[in-house]
């Protein structure tokens, strides 16, 4: 069976450490869903857009455009958020300007930590759950390129917090519907992504077992990126490091390359002991030459669509 | 007094930064200087670096292999910083109870990452405080967008603190304390009365009088708190003051650094370096015809890594005075522990290549 199936959430939350592939796991996720004919959002929220420019195109902002391979993205501000809550959610526009932009309470939502993070909730609440009944149009999937590992797990709890503050009214209201959401699994799925390296590996352990309490789930999937095992690359597998790679300048970066067998065993030995699927992506710079990361995505979405993959002859 | 020079690591997670800014400390230290070392990295993982099993927020005192100099490490931990601020007040017994018991204290302490970040900035001028023979305090962030909290909240809290706004939440408690029938009525003009009720419709009253107590409760923290954010805010643009912004050969992590030096520099900060970490060593020969297929899929590896980093300086360019590279340190991530030695090696390797910009 294919990997997408496996997913049938219509909220997919893709956590992991910075630096470990986030985006383009998000990205190749939206365009073999978009093959499939569905309507798909990614959701960024970082300081700047880094998919738009992979397609030549220029940074996107709140509000979310088309990239080539058909899937929508946005880059979420607070600010924007905010605006839209209580005015085409509450439909209070009044309250809006009166209040929010009232320069006093600036001072406080500027300041008040977890301000943000509760409207980035709130927004996919609107986004996965809500549009429909409200604009007749909506995402079959809205896939979160969460913030990196300590603060994106630190973003499922955010709304019970808030909601121990001692609230009332429509925020109340808000944040118990995030909190449904977020905690109801054929609704929402969350999937990590790791490096086939110590650190990375290391901070997967330590957070899935974090972000599953918080959500009430296990994660659907470890994806483990940059993989050189065996599978994609068997001319590898035969090597135990000959006297080429051992005396070139570069060798400590091919001695990295080496290692990452033995931190995806250890992760996938981890994930099988907790009885969480795993699944290998390749490191496409080690197949093609001259590879962009528009390719990179392209390849990686082929190999989500497939039960086996294998790069063809050299 | 003269202060300690500040070295503020930047960047995208995953390009190092944690073990750059520990091994640059590591390596100021053993050279003979008074170093203290902040990590606000919510993963906590620079114990690991370290090779120290507990590092607490108050900091713990590191062994150079020198034998000259000082080196204090410390991981920013809210729920301690918080307490030890309270303790220092010497609040009484009832107080310190309420405070711990209010909602707000809880969630700050203990559940958002994001408050950390502000927090520390006010840990920055306080650890300047308590340790005031030191000569030099490097600062780990957190990874990309919430290093931008570290920069631009501080401003942000003693606007917030100093705001009118704060002042009305106050006195709504003070008022609902008399059980007065219009708890807005009483105290308040028109113009706050409007703004609170707008606010108790968004949260409830509830809410607002929790957060007002929270605030009463703080009060004198929060007072000491703005003067050190105050102190911490002046010391970013202090002459001495280094930004350091770290990238991967990746070029999307120098689309981060270009956000962050666009960011400082709206503040009038130019970056004073930017470091590609492990970046090859020489320049690429073309592939060579070779026997083996691995030779060819690593020679393959090879161009595109050296592609990267070429376009990734080229955007770095522009970013800060100098760009340095750093190699490979196998020895850093290999399956044994790390060394001190090994940090060292790689802190003098970056104070080499930076030249005068750390002195």
């Amino acid at each position: 069976m294919s990997l997408l199936k496996e997913l049938s959430q219509k909220l997919i939350f893709v956590v992991g450490k910075g630096g470990v592939g986030r985006s383009t796991v998000s990205s190749a996720l939206a365009s073999a869903f978009a093959k499939e004919n569905e309507h798909v959002l990614v959701v960024q929220w970082t300081l700047t857009d880094s998919l738009s420019p992979v397609y030549g195109l220029p940074p996107c902002g709140h509000q979310a455009v088309l990239l080539p391979p058909q899937f929508m993205t946005m880059n979420f501000s607070s600010h924007e958020a905010i605006r839209e809550y209580f005015v085409d959610h509450l439909k209070m526009k009044w309250l809006h300007s009166f209040l929010i932009e009232n320069k006093h309470v600036q001072k406080l939502l500027h300041a008040a930590p977890g301000i943000s993070e509760l409207f980035f909730l709130g927004r996919l609440l609107w986004l996965a759950d809500l549009t429909q009944n409200n604009k007749g149009r909506c995402y079959d999937r809205v896939i979160v390129d969460t913030p990196a590992m300590g603060h994106g797990v630190s973003l499922f709890g955010i709304a019970q917090t808030v909601a121990r503050l001692g609230i009332t009214g429509p925020l109340a209201q808000e944040c118990e519907r995030v909190t449904h959401l977020l905690q109801n699994p054929t609704k929402t799925a969350h999937v990590f992504v790791t490096l086939a390296e110590e650190l990375p590996v290391e901070e997967c352990m330590e957070f899935i077992p974090k972000a599953s309490h918080l959500l009430g789930h296990a994660p659907k999937m470890v994806f483990i990126n940059q993989s050189a095992n065996e599978h994609f690359f068997p001319d590898l597998a035969l090597l135990e490091q000959p006297e080429f790679f051992r005396t070139h300048e570069n060798s400590s970066v091919f001695a990295q390359v080496f290692r990452r067998n033995f931190f995806e065993s250890h992760m996938k030995a981890w994930a099988k002991e907790k009885n969480i699927a795993t699944c290998s992506l390749p490191d496409v710079n080690l197949a093609h030459a001259n590879v962009s990361q528009e390719r990179i995505t392209h390849i990686l979405s082929e190999v989500l669509k497939k039960d086996s993959f294998q790069f063809g002859a050299l | 007094m003269t202060k300690p020079r500040l070295h503020i690591f930047l960047g995208a997670g995953g390009v190092g930064k944690t073990t750059l800014s520990a091994a640059f400390a590591v390596s100021l230290a053993n050279s003979g200087r008074h170093v203290g070392l902040l990590s606000i990295d919510p993963a906590r993982r620079l114990q690991q670096a370290l090779g120290v099993q507990h590092l607490s927020d108050e900091g713990v005192l590191i062994p150079t292999h020198s034998g000259k100099g000082e080196l204090r490490a410390c991981v920013l931990q809210a729920e301690q910083s918080l307490t030890r601020w309270v303790e220092e007040k010497g609040m009484d017994a009832e107080s310190i109870e309420k405070l711990f018991a209010n909602p707000y204290f809880h969630a700050l302490s203990e559940k958002m990452a994001s408050a950390t970040d502000v927090l520390a900035a006010v840990r920055i001028a306080e650890w300047a405080e308590q340790h005031s023979h030191m000569t030099d305090l490097v600062i780990d962030t957190a990874p990309g967008i919430h290093a931008v909290d570290f920069i631009v909240k501080p401003e942000k809290m003693m606007l917030f603190l100093d705001s009118k706004l704060a002042e009305w939440l106050k006195l709504l408690v003070v008022d609902s304390r008399k059980k007065k029938q219009n708890i807005f009525a009483r105290v308040l003009k028109t113009g706050a009365q409007k703004i609170l009720e707008g606010l108790s419709f968004v949260g409830g009253k509830h809410f607002l009088i929790n957060f007002g107590e929270f605030l009463i409760l703080l009060d004198e923290i929060l007072l000491t708190a703005v003067n050190r954010l105050k102190v911490t805010h002046q010391w970013f643009f202090h002459s001495s003051t280094r930004f350091v912004l770290v990238t991967s050969v990746r070029s999307s992590t120098a689309l981060v650094a270009k956000e962050f030096a666009r960011i400082l520099k709206s503040k009038n900060i130019v970056p004073s370096l930017c470091v590609v970490n492990r970046a090859l060593n020489s320049s690429v020969a073309e592939p060579q015809k070779s026997a083996l297929n691995a030779e060819k899929i690593f020679l393959t590896y090879l161009a595109n890594y050296q592609e990267s980093q070429n376009s990734t300086c080229q955007i770095l360019k522009a970013c800060a005075q100098k760009v340095v590279t750093l190699p490979v340190f196998s020895h850093l991530d290999s399956q044994t522990q790390l060394r001190m030695q090994d940090l060292c090696l790689l802190g003098d390797h970056l104070r080499h290549n930076a030249g005068d910009i750390l002195p």
